[in-house]
């Protein structure tokens, strides 16, 4: 991939758009992503939660930043519960860095399939992320062994967003 | 770039035409299954003298699906003189037909039998007429409705499809154009549905009749060099019905819709509809009108297609940011948000 312009998150990777949203996702977050798929059989799953910073109209979110799996997670080649208050901690310290721009903006987990497919546990869980926090433009990442996958919530329904890249003229 | 521009795209990617691959599977699963159908109405007595498709591909309408399920209705005509006396006579032998082929969904539904072919993403509905001259009548009832509840009905379906393709008022110059438009004022106003209504709700605000609100309020829009101006038309057209007397409010803020068919046999087709489909369908109706107007008054064409896209979905695109874009400024947050205990599978 050539690498022409750069954004304000630096040199974008991935972009995924619709549902009037725009998720625009950085390089080292792409890579984290990339590192953490389940292509061995043995591979549990890894999860973190998505930082980052959004347009005055939040229709837009810059990911420029995860946390990946602490000590006091637990997880398994199928599931994964995220109880380590160290995810809580990175998020207030961008948060306090960046002036107040770079917020929580969802979660992401590693499913073993190639195209990822939310399960029902994922969609309540991402209720559940929503609803704690109102108003916010939370999206939630499934990263498969070939696909990473982005959904928002659009009119009741959990909706992927079409994956754009620079090579299809993006920025 | 117009907005006219944006609007040719969206239009070529959600029509349906007959002549569509998409479309071609639904027909081809179509004309194995009537032919069983004919062949059972000839050996019980009711020849099939006539058929036809009618509905939005016959007036050419029709739109790419969302839910990726295909439409056909499909209209069958016995003669009078050998129909049955019984209106539900003919539609029990389709149902055998569909059952004897494995249909378990397979139904009497008022006005036609319908059939899913689940593993195509089809889905057909059979119409039964008989005719008399040149006199239509529907096969009216369901599986079990007593004499007072089915009947030959008054029906004039091609009577509704030349009235929906008909603009002779307009000079022979001028009707072609006339017509397209008044075709893509519907199909965007069918996937504005389909869009912005939950699927339960959308599928009774029936085609047909937003297609017949359409017509009979179009307002055509051309610029005096003749360019497209389908923003200002659907703005237009959408406020003419809003004013037109199909809403009556019962309650304050409830409305119910009557749209009649223009033909015989000029019955309500919101007939029996629910006063929340009618409220839901005139405030978003009155939503849509609004939100055009606002994008009408924008300059700025991605901006415009922000909100179209908002209406109309994502086969409705928005055209990318200029590079300095990415300097948007930032949102600034009163607290950094709360990590939930996630957990996930």
């Amino acid at each position: 991939m050539i690498k022409t312009a750069t954004s304000v998150a630096g040199d974008c990777m991935y972009c995924f758009e619709g549902y009037g949203r725009r998720v625009i996702v950085n390089d080292e977050v792409a890579e984290v992503w990339h590192e953490h798929r389940q292509t061995v059989v043995t591979a549990c799953e890894s999860f973190g939660v998505l930082m980052g910073t959004t347009s005055v109209d939040r229709r837009e979110i810059w990911i420029e930043a995860v946390t990946t799996p602490m000590p006091r997670d637990r997880h398994s080649r199928f599931s994964f519960a995220l109880r380590d208050p160290g995810h809580q901690r990175a998020v207030c310290r961008k948060f306090t860095s960046s002036d107040g721009r770079a917020i929580y903006l969802g979660t992401w987990h590693t499913h073993p399939e190639p195209v990822p497919k939310p399960s029902c546990i994922d969609r309540s869980d991402w209720v559940t992320c929503l609803r704690a926090n109102r108003g916010r433009p939370l999206a939630f990442v499934l990263v498969g062994t070939k696909e990473v996958r982005v959904f928002v919530r659009s009119r009741g329904r959990f909706r992927p967003l079409q994956r754009r890249c620079k090579s299809d003229g993006f920025n | 770039m117009g907005i006219q521009t944006h609007f040719n795209k969206f239009h070529n990617k959600i029509k349906l035409d007959r002549k569509d691959d998409a479309y071609r599977k639904a027909r081809e699963r179509d004309d194995s299954i009537k032919t069983q159908v004919k062949t059972a109405f000839r050996e019980a007595g009711y020849p099939v003298v006539d058929e036809f498709i009618q509905g939005s591909l016959n007036t050419r309408t029709g739109i790419v699906p969302i839910s990726g399920d295909y439409d056909i209705d499909r209209a069958l005509v016995i003669d009078d003189e050998k129909a049955p006396e019984n209106p539900v006579t003919p539609k029990k032998k389709a149902l055998d037909v569909l059952e004897n082929r494995g249909f378990k969904n397979a139904k009497i539904k008022k006005p036609c039998v319908t059939a899913d072919y689940a593993r195509d993403n089809v889905h057909i509905d059979f119409v039964i007429y008989k005719r008399s001259g040149d006199q239509y009548y529907l096969a009216v009832g369901k599986k079990n409705s007593d004499e007072d509840n089915r009947e030959w009905s008054f029906a004039d379906p091609l009577g509704l499809m030349e009235w929906i393709s008909d603009f002779s008022d307009y000079y022979d110059d001028e009707a072609a154009d006339v017509r397209n438009q008044f075709r893509r004022l519907v199909r965007y106003l069918k996937r504005w549905r389909d869009e912005q209504f939950s699927d339960i709700v959308a599928t009774k605000v029936y085609s047909i009749g937003l297609t017949v609100m359409i017509k009979e309020q179009f307002q055509v829009s051309f610029s005096t060099e003749g360019a497209r101006q389908d923003l200002q038309a659907l703005r237009e057209t959408v406020g003419a019905i809003l004013d037109a007397g199909y809403f009556t409010e019962e309650q304050a803020g409830r409305y119910r819709v009557h749209v009649y068919l223009p033909v015989e046999p000029w019955r309500d087709i919101f007939d029996g509809s629910s006063l929340d489909t009618g409220t839901q369908l005139y405030n978003k109706l009155k939503s849509l009108k609004q939100k055009l107007a606002e994008a009408e008054e924008l300059s700025d064409e991605r901006k415009q297609c922000e909100i179209l896209n908002n209406l109309f979905g994502d086969d409705f695109g928005v055209p990318d940011p200029p590079k300095e874009g990415s300097n948007t400024e930032k949102e600034k947050y009163s607290s950094a948000g709360i990590v939930t205990s996630s957990v996930g599978a």
